[in-house]
């Protein structure tokens, strides 16, 4: 029943299983069927489809329907040129020039130019526009109409951002026709034209005849359906009303996976879900508390039991979409004994409130930490607080302990800078420490990726040490579909790109 | 009243129109009423509009500049005030998330829900009013205690539960209709009414118990009534003394049930439409809350309001036409 999904994003299955399902599914290669129609149930309508009102993930479902990126990321969580047909970073990632693909109209037949870029851009970083993904634009300095970027300061991760909301396209020429009504009447370049939105039932997008991308999509038609309760998506995609469910609840990934007739797809993860600690005020500014607790959090258990086991434990910032990933050598992995030790240590209690939004997983989650806490003689009160209360909560750092998600970005940087680097307005656990913001900005300036693998694993390290977050779970986006449809691109973000997919008569 | 009028000149809708204006000045008190209490308790909601606009990427100087720009910084009385000024030129706002007009999206919301409130009460009075009238002609017969059962059985299952067994029986497993969306009469009446009918069977569930116990009470007592023996000892069929000459005067408290219980269906509304995925305007309201987005809120509670009064008044008018003695007290 609950829209907000604070924890549908985070399911998982082992990324091995899935590549080798994945290659078999290729090697067959079957010829794609041309035509037909394909719906989507997602768990809520969207309020806009404008660009600059998407949240940084479900939000662009549609999206990716209607409007092509400036960039992508590709199966191997690769940045690809997609509108542009090449891109360079300058040595010091400072700038960055996109050469455009020739030809492309916006479905109004307006050029997709340099200067629709420019505005697009632009439009996005101006803080007047409030767009949700303002924050990763604070370092723009200049947008230059012939495809150079310029930033403030070394920004390596950029790039990524250009393959996600700041980087799709949207008609300059409709957005000043419709002005403040743009959102319900949305212009892209993308393989599908916006033909009716009824809003709460569906959004009807028709095939774009004149798509850049040659003899895609297969598709005619796909109808986007908001059904807001998670049984009723999965009865509707059982019962064959749609063909397509994003974000199934954990025990649905179970009971679909047994069904001959269903799909489950598993594209990795990109963020997670986790504990965190305010290091400002005690208890938690005492790192030996930090400790404790996530030496008595026993991840494992509650990926196993309370997730049904599609979620995989997590000890770092980096879903499986990023390179890295699990690696970390210093996590206090769960051992009970030396948490109660700790505990004595410290010796004096330790009691504090443990802010939760009031889903059902949540709270399941939330109290069997409780429990484990109480084991080595730690007391939590859980605090449930609805979703967008908590979420001003987190914003405002008041809370001491509190259950949140990051449902995470294409690139390293985005799941940690913000949130660790002492400057950064969403440092919500008001953590601090020079060495972290030494590697966080060293991860923006260099360019090589193995080399900003190293700095992120070293990061990976530095947090196991201070903990300022103690991670549970990989949010993995899964989708679900009936066995007819394939071409599923298997993108960590779980953003289902339509353009190649098609559906078997 | 003067001795004047005419019964046949009184019609049916000049009552309903004097009650209404005798009711006029109560039913606009009750409506403003709602309208403060509902701007008082979304006020007092936690969470705030800023946030949920913005995001959890929302930066603390970006939400301080939201509040202003929607007018949040000013006092609730002031803000109540120009909603209030608005509503009553007929301009009940702008959605804060989506920008439409809140007009517009009740006149597509509001059809919807009152199909599937209306389907759920025709569907709970076709069943329990037979059901009843033959529960009563025989109590404690073999159809009354059959029938007792039933309703046990339907009144101790929770509506979300009947909902998701209907889904999985009727349409995963035979089928017979779409699992969950809607389709508008536009479309054809089948159509509509395929994806209709589960919806509007789960929420007459609920009714059909309390429905057919009150008139069956009602008309086992009335058929303990002197005339009823009159009728009987004239040698009328039974059928034709429980339908004409039982059944009218049984009927007022379900009369009175069915009227308020409009009430009680906008808000199992709520939970059916979520169900079964409805663009309603029960659904509407429940994103609206999940957003903060006031006005949207706002607007529905004041359509639910009128409405509410309009029923009940309806009802009360119901009552003259069954009954001669409360026409006449109306009238002098």
């Amino acid at each position: 029943m609950n829209p907000t999904a604070h924890w549908k994003f985070a399911l998982a299955i082992v990324a091995g299983l899935l590549m080798t399902t994945a290659a078999q599914a290729q090697a067959k290669a079957p010829t794609p069927t041309q035509g037909g129609s394909i719906n989507v149930a997602q768990e809520a309508d969207w309020a806009t489809l404008d660009p600059i009102g998407m949240g940084a993930t479900t939000g662009l479902q549609a999206g990716k329907s209607i409007y092509d990126n400036l960039l992508d990321i590709n199966e191997k969580g690769e940045i690809i040129p997609a509108l542009a047909q090449s891109f360079t970073a300058a040595r010091d990632a400072k700038s960055y020039r996109i050469k455009l693909r020739p030809g492309i109209k916006f479905h109004d037949g307006t050029p997709l130019d340099a200067e629709a870029v420019a505005f697009n851009v632009r439009r996005a970083a101006d803080p007047a526009n409030r767009c949700r993904c303002l924050p990763d634009l604070v370092d723009l300095a200049e947008v230059r109409v012939l495809g150079q970027i310029v930033m403030k300061q070394p920004a390596s991760h950029f790039l990524a951002v250009l393959a996600e909301v700041p980087g799709l396209m949207a008609s300059p020429a409709a957005i000043q026709k419709f002005g403040k009504d743009y959102g319900a009447n949305p212009v892209g370049t993308g393989p599908f034209v916006l033909k009716e939105w009824k809003r709460g039932n569906f959004l009807h997008v028709v095939r774009n005849p004149n798509y850049w991308r040659a003899g895609l999509p297969y598709l005619d038609e796909v109808f986007y359906r908001p059904m807001p309760d998670e049984q009723t998506r999965i009865a509707a995609l059982k019962a064959g009303n749609v063909d397509v469910v994003l974000l199934p609840a954990a025990k649905d990934v179970v009971e679909s996976r047994k069904d001959r007739n269903l799909k489950v797809i598993d594209p990795g993860n990109l963020g997670s879900t986790f504990v965190m600690f305010m290091h400002k005020a005690e208890p938690m500014s005492d790192p030996r508390v930090r400790t404790a607790i996530t030496l008595a959090t026993d991840s494992k258990a509650i990926a196993k039991t309370i997730l049904h086991g599609v979620y995989k434990p997590a000890r770092t910032a980096f879903g499986s979409g990023l390179a890295a990933h699990e690696k970390v050598t210093s996590w206090p992995e769960f051992d009970l004994k030396k948490a109660q030790d700790l505990v004595k240590e410290i010796g004096k209690p330790i009691k504090f409130k443990f802010s939760i939004q009031p889903t059902p997983t949540s709270l399941h989650v939330a109290q069997a930490l409780q429990q484990m806490w109480k084991r080595a003689g730690i007391e939590a009160e859980i605090h449930s607080l609805e979703q967008v209360q908590l979420i001003r909560n987190a914003i405002d750092s008041n809370f001491e302990a509190m259950l949140f998600r990051w449902p995470g970005r294409s690139d390293h940087d985005n799941n940690v800078y913000q949130f660790f680097h002492s400057k950064s307005t969403r440092n919500y656990v008001k953590y601090a420490n020079p060495e972290m913001d030494r590697l966080l900005e060293a991860g923006r300036t260099l360019t090589d990726p193995a080399m900003r693998e190293r700095i992120y694993v070293e990061i990976n390290n530095l947090v196991a040490r201070d903990l300022p977050y103690s991670f549970l779970w990989y949010s993995t986006p899964y989708i679900v579909t009936s066995a007819k449809v394939n071409g599923v691109p298997v993108v960590a973000d779980g953003l289902l790109r339509t353009e190649t997919v098609w559906k078997a008569k | 009243m003067s001795a004047s009028v005419t019964p046949g000149a009184d019609s049916a809708l000049a009552g309903w129109a004097r009650r209404l204006a005798r009711h006029g000045l109560s039913v606009l008190g009750l409506v403003f009423a709602v309208t403060v209490l509902t701007f008082a308790i979304t006020e007092i909601m936690p969470g705030d509009p800023a946030v949920a606009i913005l995001g959890e990427s929302a930066m603390p100087e970006q939400i301080v500049s939201l509040r202003t720009e929607l007018g949040m910084d000013r006092p609730l009385w002031q803000r109540y005030a120009s909603w209030l000024g608005n509503a009553l030129s007929g301009d009940l706002g702008h959605s804060y998330r989506s920008n439409e007009s809140i007009a517009q999206m009740l006149a597509d919301r509001l059809p919807v829900s009152i199909q599937l409130v209306l389907m759920a009460q025709v569907l709970a009075l076709g069943f329990s009013v037979p059901a009843a009238v033959f529960a009563a002609y025989r109590p404690g017969g073999r159809f009354d205690r059959a029938m007792d059962i039933f309703t046990t059985g339907l009144i101790s299952m929770p509506a979300f539960m009947v909902g998701l067994l209907l889904i999985y029986v009727l349409a995963v497993h035979a089928g017979l209709f779409p699992a969950a969306g809607y389709k508008y009469l536009s479309d054809g009446l089948w159509l509509n009414m395929s994806t209709m009918l589960l919806p509007a069977l789960t929420l007459a569930q609920s009714e059909i118990p309390v429905y057919m116990r009150l008139l069956r009470a009602e008309m086992i007592s009335t058929l303990q009534q002197e005339y009823i023996l009159v009728a009987r000892a004239k040698g009328l069929a039974p059928q034709r003394i429980l339908w004409r000459h039982a059944l009218k005067p049984s009927s007022f408290s379900l009369i009175t049930v069915v009227g308020v219980n409009m009430g009680r269906l906008v808000g199992g509304a709520v939970i059916i439409e979520t169900l079964f995925a409805l663009p309603g305007m029960g659904q509407m309201l429940v994103t609206a809350v999940y957003q903060h987005d006031h006005f949207v809120i706002q607007g529905i509670v004041l359509v639910v309001a009128v409405g509410f009064v309009f029923i009940n008044v309806a009802v009360d008018s119901a009552y003259a036409l069954l009954d001669p003695r409360v026409r006449h007290a109306t009238r002098s």
